[in-house]
């Protein structure tokens, strides 16, 4: 501005003076458009979908960017890192369920090659399957049974955590307490538990460091298993600069065990935490870089409709209620996203229990708004995340997909194939997803809601079309490599049922 | 009454498409005057440029049009359509870009746009610019993206747009007083659009006509003294002078009052005569439409054949968003020739001696002629059916 006024004042008194500032003006400006353009590049992955690279560029560029950019670039970093904490939710859910299968079917052969360790990695998979009591018939097999120390010490660990979640703490501290091992991954694996334990009386920053700094100082790379814990360790508190560094240097697509059972089988195994965790810290990062973008008055609104979306990730209903309110007293809030943070409202009711005004609320809206996909696929999305009935919903978007144009009403396909597969009615979730997606470009996550294609997968998985859910993991590795625990597990279930490796390839 | 309506449709914005009018307009077919066989015509020698230069990249998907330089010709700017939305481009005289006025208040910045994907963007139709005299200033037309057109007002480099007027009807067509301290411009908030002077310093309004008929495209003289406009209905508009803003009625006086229709009219740069377009010609077809030149003062008569003597150019494509483009020394007038065989090209007419020359620029459907103080002359044509700005200089 400055710069202008000065060209403004000497423009007609001396006008080449003017010419110059005037150009000045514009140079300075360019400076301005460099940060323009990294925030705009970001939004440009953003809505490509490509959330780790569009996070990772900008955050190269922030320390470059001036003051005022700083509060936009937080803002982008915040809705990237949102965006990638939501779909490795997905992930992690549908890893599960493929993982548990798959090393239920390992566990369950019989004769001389048989696998020992797909009883651990059952063991640590049930933990994370929301019934982890389910988990300490296979990890106590597994420690009954004959294996390397490192990985006995994984499954005391993952029986401490048994008895965690069923409220024996001191029971769980004294399994930690048992362990007693040097090896780095074990130490991680034990950081990992105290950090989700809150044990106030351990470090597990401090040991995920220790752990990391002599990994560096022998030139290794972090091993998944340090990877994963010490994610997790620093995402509870809250170093996320600790956590990128190793994200950084981390091989994501690694194994966490490799088995050779018998002459000619080699068995690779994944801990479907790893997702978990991966989830924890982008959500964690996400809060970060929008409370950051938050204090800007410019940025306040938007940032808060964000950050609800991130309460309602994190299970803060509270906070996530809060936010909405306050995006929604914005009176320059888009209608579009109006809607949906008074859908987000709705999801935050119904979690607070009040389950009859989420629904109340939510029919209302449909009533009003008859013709919207955006707003149906919203609800629908709401009632498919709850795994919960809204025929209302549900009803009106079946009839307006059948009457709407295709294009515009794709997000509605979409938004009852996700609503069918959270009622787990896999065949006609696969019908309306189908519609839904990009046809010309299926698989690729450009053209398409990676977290929808991860919806898709998972309602082929279910109605046995293997092949279908591997081509889309496929495409997704090739953007997220930890895709790999689940195409790896799919494709040991598909060899299994058909005899044969598949035609599909893992890279 | 047709033209009445595109007049106010074109120029108060309330063709969201206006780009699209420009197109469709090509598509018209053009009434074929009266003249002599081809064989009996000596066509004149064309005027060579010194250059013909278009301003910026030749590009499709946009429209480029109404190009203008401010009073001291320092600075230049002309507006762009984009789909439906119409921003205007300021840069130096040098074409270097100074700035864009786009106002767009109830996007919050931009912001609620650009971090929430899929909103569909308002669309803000920005139009009319007019300088202070001092060129630090200027003021618009906008709808700021929520469709009630007011003007408002920018500073030179600046991007703060504060609000001048405000009222449900439409405010548009302002010219900043050459006196620095008034602007004229046309409000539908009265009859079918009267004319008011704003206080700039004061904000404070005076209303200049009393509804009736249709006031419009107000203009102050030079001398900031007096103001020209046309007003009237239907197809029969006339021009008027008032001599005195202090006295609008009473110092009110008819330059025309024959039954043609007269629009548009512009000042000489000396102040002493006025270009208009009316659809009076020799051939008596209301499709034809002429450049007439007549003394500001009033002594030329305003009617009849005493009026018909002062057509300084025949057969011509009337541009509402102009006007008829006076050169610098008043004594000559560029437009656009309605030749379709020649793609509309633009000519040059000497007013003393009627002599009339085509401007060889090689540009095709040319539209919008507006005279730099400098003697460049700025157009806008098609390339590829895209309007672009071009600007070209004469050799003499």
């Amino acid at each position: 501005m400055r710069s202008a006024e000065c060209g403004v004042r000497n423009k007609l008194r001396v006008t080449k003076t003017g010419l110059l500032c005037v150009m000045l003006l514009l140079c300075a400006a360019g400076s301005g458009h460099a940060a323009d353009d990294a925030v705009q590049k970001a939004m440009k992955a953003y809505e490509k979908h490509r959330y780790e690279e569009g996070a990772r560029d900008l955050r190269q560029t922030l320390s470059s960017l001036p003051q005022n950019k700083q509060s936009a670039a937080q803002l982008a970093l915040g809705m990237l890192y949102l965006k990638n904490a939501e779909l490795h939710q997905g992930l992690f859910h549908s890893s599960v369920v493929v993982n548990a299968d798959y090393l239920n079917r390992l566990a369950r052969e019989r004769g001389s090659s048989r696998s020992k360790y797909s009883d651990l990695y059952l063991g640590l998979t049930l933990l994370e399957s929301g019934k982890p009591e389910n988990a300490a018939a296979p990890l106590e097999k597994f420690l009954a049974g004959t294996a390397e120390k490192k990985h006995k010490a994984f499954a005391a660990i993952g029986l401490g955590m048994v008895e965690h979640h069923a409220g024996n703490k001191q029971k769980a501290q004294d399994a930690w307490n048992a362990v007693q091992s040097s090896d780095q991954d074990v130490k991680t694996e034990l950081a990992f538990a105290w950090s989700r334990a809150v044990a106030a009386d351990k470090n597990a920053p401090a040991l995920c460091d220790e752990v990391l700094a002599a990994g560096r100082k022998s030139g290794a790379a972090p091993s998944i298993i340090a990877v994963k814990n010490c994610l997790g360790v620093y995402a509870a508190a809250g170093l996320m600069d600790k956590g990128m560094d190793l994200l950084q240097r981390g091989d994501l697509k690694s194994h966490a065990y490799r088995e050779s059972a018998g002459r000619s089988k080699v068995i690779s195994f994944y801990d479907v935490q790893l997702l978990a965790s991966l989830a924890k810290f982008y959500l964690a990062a996400a809060t970060a870089s929008l409370e950051h973008a938050a204090a800007d008055a410019q940025l306040r609104s938007i940032a808060n409709y964000y950050l609800s979306e991130a309460s309602v990730l994190e299970g803060s209903a509270d906070q996530a209620a809060k936010a909405a309110t306050a995006f929604l007293a914005s009176p320059q809030a888009p209608p579009q996203y109006k809607n949906r943070a008074m859908v987000r409202q709705g999801l935050v009711q119904y979690q607070k229990g009040k389950k009859a005004d989420a629904i109340g609320l939510w029919d209302e809206l449909t009533r009003n708004q008859p013709n919207d996909p955006e707003l149906l696929a919203d609800v629908l999305f709401a009632c498919g995340r709850l795994s919960i009935e809204c025929p209302r919903p549900a009803q009106t978007a079946a009839s307006a997909v059948e009457r709407g144009e295709g294009k515009r009403f794709a997000v509605a396909n979409i938004g009852l194939g996700r609503y069918y597969v959270g009622r787990k009615d896999y065949a006609r979730a696969l019908t309306y997803l189908e519609t839904g997606r990009d046809k010309g470009n299926k698989n690729k996550i450009e053209f398409n809601d990676p977290l929808m294609l991860v919806d898709l997968a998972e309602a082929y998985y279910r109605t046995k079309k293997y092949s279908e859910a591997l081509e889309i993991y496929f495409e997704m590795s090739k953007q997220f490599p930890q895709v790999r625990q689940l195409q790896e597990a799919l494709q040991g279930i598909y060899s299994m049922e058909h005899k044969s490796a598949g035609d599909v390839k893992i890279n | 009454m047709l033209r009445a309506t595109v007049l106010m449709v074109m120029t108060l914005g309330l063709a969201a498409g206006s780009a699209s009018l420009l197109n469709a307009e090509e598509t018209v077919t053009a009434p074929t005057p009266s003249v002599p066989a081809v064989e009996d015509v000596k066509k004149p020698e064309p005027l060579l440029p010194l250059f013909v230069k278009n301003i910026a990249e030749i590009e499709t998907g946009r429209n480029d049009g109404n190009p203008s330089w401010s009073r001291s010709g320092f600075l230049f700017t002309f507006e762009r359509n984009i789909g439906d939305k119409r921003e205007i481009r300021v840069l130096l005289n040098d074409l270097s870009p100074v700035q864009t006025v786009y106002y767009l208040p109830s996007s919050g910045g931009g912001e609620m746009k650009f971090f929430f994907p899929g909103v569909v963007e308002d669309i803000s139709f920005n139009t009319g610019i007019t300088w202070s005299p001092d060129e630090y200033r200027f003021a618009f037309m906008s709808n700021g993206g929520a469709g009630n057109y007011d003007l408002y007002l920018g500073d030179l480099g600046g991007q703060a747009v504060n609000r001048l007027t405000q009222h449900k009807e439409k405010d548009g067509q302002a010219d900043w007083s050459p006196r620095g301290d008034r602007i004229v411009f046309v409000s539908g908030r009265t009859g079918k659009g009267d004319l008011y002077l704003l206080d700039v310093a004061t904000r404070v309004l005076t209303r200049l006509t009393q509804g009736g008929k249709e006031f419009l495209y107000p203009q102050w003289s030079p001398d900031g003294k007096r103001i020209v406009f046309m007003a009237g209905s239907s197809e029969d508009h006339n021009i008027y002078v008032i001599d005195d803003p202090a006295r609008p009625a009473e110092s009110r006086r008819a330059i025309t009052t024959w039954s043609h229709d007269d629009i548009r009219p512009v000042w000489s740069p000396d102040g002493k005569k006025i270009a208009f377009y009316s659809n009076y010609n020799p051939a008596g077809d209301p499709r034809i439409w002429s450049i007439m030149v007549v003394n500001a003062d009033g002594t030329d008569p305003a009617e009849g054949d005493g009026l018909a003597e002062r057509v300084a150019a025949l057969d011509v494509i009337s541009d509402v968003e102009r006007g008829p483009a006076w050169m610098v020394d008043s004594s000559r007038i560029v437009y656009v020739k309605n030749d379709r065989l020649e793609y509309n090209p633009i000519h040059v007419v000497n007013l003393a001696d009627k002599s009339d020359r085509p401007l060889h620029t090689e540009t095709k459907m040319n539209h919008d002629i507006a005279c730099g103080p400098d003697g460049s002359i700025a157009f806008r044509a098609q390339v590829n059916q895209w309007d672009q700005i071009f600007v070209a200089k004469m050799k003499e």
